[in-house]
């Protein structure tokens, strides 16, 4: 009896671990330095911003950026609405930035000399959430994380010769 | 990115607009294109309502303490009620060229006349190396100033942009082509 209970606690502990949400960063400082794999479920970083002080959790924000709150609200809403486009494309000799959405995903690619590579894919939901954690001008990191719940696969790629740095949910 | 006055010259034409009639119920799309000969292209495509959401973004700067700020926060400025009264002034005057000016030196040429439902603005080069067009609907403008006192009615502009399709300002010269346009497709 003992043993099916302890089986179907770790049969039940693995398919906890196997559906949660995970934050993967993968960094890779260059092509002779050892890979560096930090996954981290998204749960237990919620957890953990459980025992920070509430007060070291609410970033205040500038005046400036407090006035443009309201209208980035808006714009993300106008993001979400719109169909899929290339919103803006810069071509500067060998530097591109393009900027589009694709489904969900505000996709911002920067490529600069051939060198240096910047993908974000930005889920518009993961941003407007963001936004709204935003109340009277102050950052509510808790929010904000639990946001990332919102986001799947690749977030941010940043290729710097052979430097790579790249944060993915899972 | 080295001719940003001309990038920023076709943005700053966002609130500009010209002359064909309004569309049915197809959502509007502005688009931006600056293409340096040797240098920068930019091309920006949105949905005009995002360009009204954004605009409240700008309403603030460049319309500052009741008075339309030109050349930034500390150019020279001109009251709203002055302007709607200029306006007023100028729309009475019906078709004609308000201003013509020659320059010799450049050799460009720069008209400003009202033709019909537009303000059109255009500067020629010499021999056809710079041209500019600028047309601006009547109605647009009636509707900017259609408010109170100090007040601009940029929601009243837009939608008024909004009924328009086709080219709103074209600029080309040797090296730099602007073109801003409004249709139907992203």
């Amino acid at each position: 009896m003992l043993i099916k209970i302890a089986g179907a606690t770790l049969l039940a502990a693995g398919a906890g671990l196997a559906s949660m949400d995970y934050v993967v960063v993968d960094v890779r400082p260059d092509r002779d330095a050892p890979r560096i794999i930090v996954p981290v479920p998204l749960l237990a970083a919620e957890a953990a911003l459980n025992f920070v002080p509430d007060r070291d959790l609410r970033v205040d924000m500038d005046e400036d950026a407090k006035r443009f709150l309201p209208v980035a609200r808006e714009l993300a809403g106008e993001l979400r609405a719109m169909p899929d486009a290339e919103i803006v494309t810069v071509e500067d000799g060998s530097d591109t930035v393009r900027v589009a959405k694709r489904g969900d995903v505000l996709e911002i690619r920067v490529r600069s000399g051939g060198r240096e590579q910047v993908d974000v894919n930005l889920p518009i939901d993961c941003l407007a959430e963001v936004l709204e954690s935003i109340g009277s001008g102050r950052l509510d990191v808790r929010r904000a994380v639990s946001a990332l719940h919102q986001a799947e696969g690749t977030i941010v790629e940043v290729r710097n010769g052979e430097e790579h740095v790249k944060v993915s949910v899972w | 990115m080295k001719r940003l006055p001309v990038i920023a010259l076709g943005l700053s034409a966002l609130l500009l607009a010209g002359r064909s009639p309004a569309a049915a119920q197809a959502k509007p799309w502005l688009h931006v294109q600056v293409e340096e000969e040797k240098g920068a292209k930019v091309h920006v495509n949105v949905p005009l309502s995002l360009v009204e959401v954004a605009m409240k973004a700008a309403h603030e700067p460049i319309f500052d303490d009741q008075h339309i700020r030109l050349g930034g926060r500390h150019g020279k400025s001109l009251r709203v009620s002055d302007a709607r009264r200029m306006w007023e002034e100028l729309k009475a005057a019906g078709d004609t060229d308000f201003v013509t000016v020659r320059d010799a030196d450049v050799g460009d040429t720069v008209t400003v006349s009202r033709k019909g439902d537009l303000v059109q603005v255009r500067v020629d080069g010499d021999q056809g190396s710079d041209r500019v067009m600028v047309d601006v609907p009547v109605a647009l403008v009636d509707a900017l100033f259609a408010s109170e006192g100090e007040e601009l009615n940029v929601h009243g502009a837009i939608q008024e942009l909004s009924k328009r399709r086709g080219d709103v300002v074209r600029v080309e010269n040797k090296n730099d082509r602007v073109r801003v346009w409004i249709d139907e497709g992203s």
